[in-house]
């Protein structure tokens, strides 16, 4: 079974792993096709209309089969690698070793938030960006410099959704008050919760629908991903994911989802109820 | 739906996009596709046209005869489309995406401060 690990607690080989991995399958040009399919979801889920990927319930199963896809294109690479986990409530700042220059790399420039080290670093030539809004063909990152969110979230925050006792509610899109979900997500409480805020803090191409042109995406939600089985833990006796019965433009429990539903594939928010039928984590009880 | 497909297309020809001007009757035309209405005209858009930091930024009152991406208005920074959509009671763009905005006003300008200068593709 694989492992899904803390990053900050991660080997010196286990980091290089990850990172020739992402490279290799960049390389190889099975890494922009995760660009291209998040921001096709970024672009179509609307609050009023047909939304899987975002601003719904199935936000959160459906990064897991997102996450897993990607995970299992790495494994083609290096049967070894899993998704690291970033908990960004524990480091806070720049010093992070998610930004050292062995890892993710860090800031961008102040004059056109180029990320100047680390291996996703433009001059490296190692990981161009192909997929993007405007023509700049570098990783841009604005972390911290951002006037409305200049700091991470903190634990408190994370503490808030885990705390919610049910998982979703109506309207079941960004303006849903207090389920698990939105609050996790962000759009709850002034969009101040812990996923869109770090899109925000990292800025760049994390602040856009291309966030995965930034691998620091996948660290992001592999622990979103985490926390969403952390609620579950938590609150054994609530249903793991709402609603169970269809409702108009979102997916119930038992739906198939898009973009795996016209690839012929059935994937529902209760297959991916689980996580310990994929990967476990380090933090789950032996 | 032809928005996406064109952002995508671009996406993979990266290198030529910076050449590729998008002429106002095209993005007319996909904005005005037919379907269901959103926040369509009647909604008080104010159309605006002016210099922001150096940068022309438009946003010309669409239809509003619906289509999955016709909100009313469509918004441009030097001639070039920026994509933006309705969140809760504000605005995001795609530039701005996980960042709420009062209007589409504000949420070009926050896309002009985040460009530094270089051209949407």
């Amino acid at each position: 079974m694989a492992v899904r690990k803390n990053q900050a607690k991660l080997t010196k080989a286990e980091r290089r792993d990850f990172v020739e991995a992402l490279l290799e399958l960049k390389r190889r040009g099975g890494y922009d096709k995760y660009v291209e399919t998040h921001d096709r979801f970024v672009m179509s889920d609307l609050d009023d209309q047909e939304r899987t990927g975002h601003v719904s319930p199935s936000f959160l199963p459906w990064h897991r089969q997102f996450l897993l896809d990607f995970e299992r294109d790495l494994q083609s690479v290096n049967p070894a690698v899993t998704l690291p986990y970033w908990d960004f409530t524990v480091n806070r700042s720049l010093n992070d070793p998610v930004f050292a220059p062995d890892f993710l790399g860090g800031n961008g420039r102040e004059r056109d938030a180029q990320v100047m080290d680390g291996p996703f670093a433009y001059g490296g030539g190692r990981w161009p960006i192909y997929f993007k809004v405007d023509e700049r063909p570098f990783l841009m990152r604005e972390m911290g410099r951002s006037k409305t969110t200049p700091q991470l979230p903190t634990a408190a925050t994370v503490e808030a959704a885990l705390a919610a006792p049910y998982y979703d509610e109506a309207p079941w899109n960004s303006t849903s008050k207090a389920g698990f979900r939105n609050l996790v997500e962000g759009w709850a409480n002034g969009n101040t919760g812990p996923h869109n805020t770090v899109h925000r803090w990292v800025g760049g191409h994390m602040n856009t629908g291309m966030s995965p042109n930034d691998p620091v995406f996948w660290l992001l939600h592999c622990f979103i991903d985490k926390l969403w089985s952390d609620w579950q833990r938590r609150h054994p006796k609530a249903p793991a994911y709402l609603p169970v019965e269809p409702v108009k433009d979102i997916v119930a429990l038992n739906q198939p989802m898009k973009p795996w539903s016209e690839k012929g594939q059935r994937v529902t928010p209760a297959d991916m109820i689980d996580h310990r039928k994929f990967y476990s984590y380090d933090t789950d009880a032996a | 739906m032809s928005d996406l497909t064109r952002r995508r297309v671009l996406g993979r020809t990266a290198a030529a996009a910076a050449a590729i001007v998008l002429a106002g009757p095209a993005v007319s035309a996909y904005a005005a596709e037919s379907g269901h209405d959103h926040h369509g005209t009647g909604s008080g858009h104010r159309p605006f046209d002016e210099i922001y930091e150096g940068r022309r930024i438009e946003g010309r009152l669409t239809s509003g005869s619906g289509g999955h991406h016709d909100f009313g208005i469509a918004v441009f920074v030097d001639g070039r489309p920026l994509h933006i959509m309705p969140r809760g009671d504000g605005w995001i763009s795609v530039i701005n995406h996980y960042e709420v905005f009062a209007s589409p006003y504000e949420v070009t300008r926050a896309a002009v401060r985040a460009l530094r200068g270089a051209n949407l593709v």
